[in-house]
């Protein structure tokens, strides 16, 4: 009798664990936009952030088990991005990656811009993709993705305080870069 | 809009002070209305914002069926050892359950009508279930040790409230 209800409870146990996966995936997947801006953002580069998504997801898979699906998996994810891409710039010796066409055009821009303004919005790209790793971080995950100040300093390991204050560093200089050029000083 | 509470909303902005409501407000409006002529030099960045958020990872053909492919996978093999699992619960109910659970009730069954052997069958057969069951009752003598363990571990906790 004991032996099939240890059986039937291992029966149990494997269901449970196929039912969780599931679970968990359909979690994953809806992320993934919002992982490969952030990769790309930090990386400067299509490509390495396509990279760096497959493998944020595939560490992201083999950790599943260990990870409490109550917990916030959107931050976890995240961080796990930022973790990802830090160490990369750092492999990557030479950060001083030419900035100047990285980007394919956009696309999908309305037709009513006025062509001076598509040029200012190529420019604020550069602007951001000079601005150090971390402000660059701080900056995606606020304005682009429109993120609370709490998530912001627990997927980037730091206090609110100082995200704060980073934040707002990373928008002064982007206006002022902004300004500078509109004074006619170009970027190369 | 309100030209004034879009200055001051853009300030807030540049300390780091606005809420998400608030970025929204600026948002919408350097995107979806028409820019006063001393705003526009703030509204080429409110626009790359916007346009950065619609940008996809599915637009690019190849990533999803890599996940689905390690997803299949190791589905299949937890579905293969729930099968494995199902199987073994099947052969061992098979073998484990007796046949017929009242079969062996019936062998044991005396009849007795002598008043004689009859007491000293129950004597017997009670003498019998008073020996096995102090023998049972011996066993439990161990559970002082358990007794004198716990009692051991309440020092213990004891003794680390006293630090504390």
């Amino acid at each position: 009798m004991n032996g099939i209800f240890i059986l039937l409870l291992i029966f149990v146990f494997f269901v449970f664990i196929i039912v969780e996966e599931k679970e968990y995936l359909s979690k994953i997947i809806p992320l993934q936009d919002k992982l490969y801006r952030f990769a790309r953002r930090l990386l400067k580069n299509e490509e390495d952030a396509k990279d760096a998504v497959q493998e944020v997801i595939i560490k992201l898979w083999e950790k599943c088990n260990m990870i409490d699906s109550t917990k916030n998996i959107e931050a976890f994810a995240m961080r796990v991005t930022k973790n990802y891409c830090i160490d990369k710039l750092r492999t990557r010796h030479i950060q001083l990656v030419p900035i100047k066409g990285i980007f394919p055009t956009q696309k999908s821009l309305n037709p009513d811009i006025m062509l001076e303004q598509k040029e200012q919005v190529k420019i604020v790209e550069k602007i951001i993709a000079s601005l150090p790793a971390k402000q660059r971080a701080i900056l995606q995950l606020r304005d682009i993705e429109g993120m609370e100040m709490q998530e912001i300093a627990k997927i980037m390991n730091m206090k609110p305080n100082n995200v704060k204050v980073n934040l707002s560093r990373a928008r002064k200089k982007v206006k002022e870069k902004l300004e500078e050029y509109e004074n006619g000083y170009r970027f190369n | 809009m309100d030209i004034d509470l879009i200055k001051k909303l853009l300030e807030k902005y540049y300390e780091g002070d606005t809420t998400l409501e608030e970025e929204a407000v600026l948002r919408d409006y350097f995107n979806n209305e028409e820019v006063a002529q001393e705003l526009q030099k703030y509204q080429s960045q409110f626009v790359f914002y916007q346009q950065e958020r619609e940008i996809k990872y599915q637009n690019y053909d190849y990533e999803l069926p890599k996940v689905s492919e390690i997803y299949h996978t190791r589905r299949r093999s937890y579905w293969i050892t729930a099968a494995a699992a199902a199987i073994l619960l099947i052969i061992s109910i098979i073998f484990f359950l007796p046949k017929d659970p009242f079969s062996h009730k019936q062998s044991n069954v005396i009849t007795v009508t002598d008043p004689d052997s009859t007491y000293r069958i129950t004597k017997y057969a009670l003498y019998a279930v008073s020996e096995n069951l102090n023998k049972g009752l011996g066993k439990l003598d161990k559970l002082e040790y358990l007794q004198d363990g716990m009692n051991a571990l309440n020092k213990l906790n004891l003794s680390k409230k006293e630090s504390n």
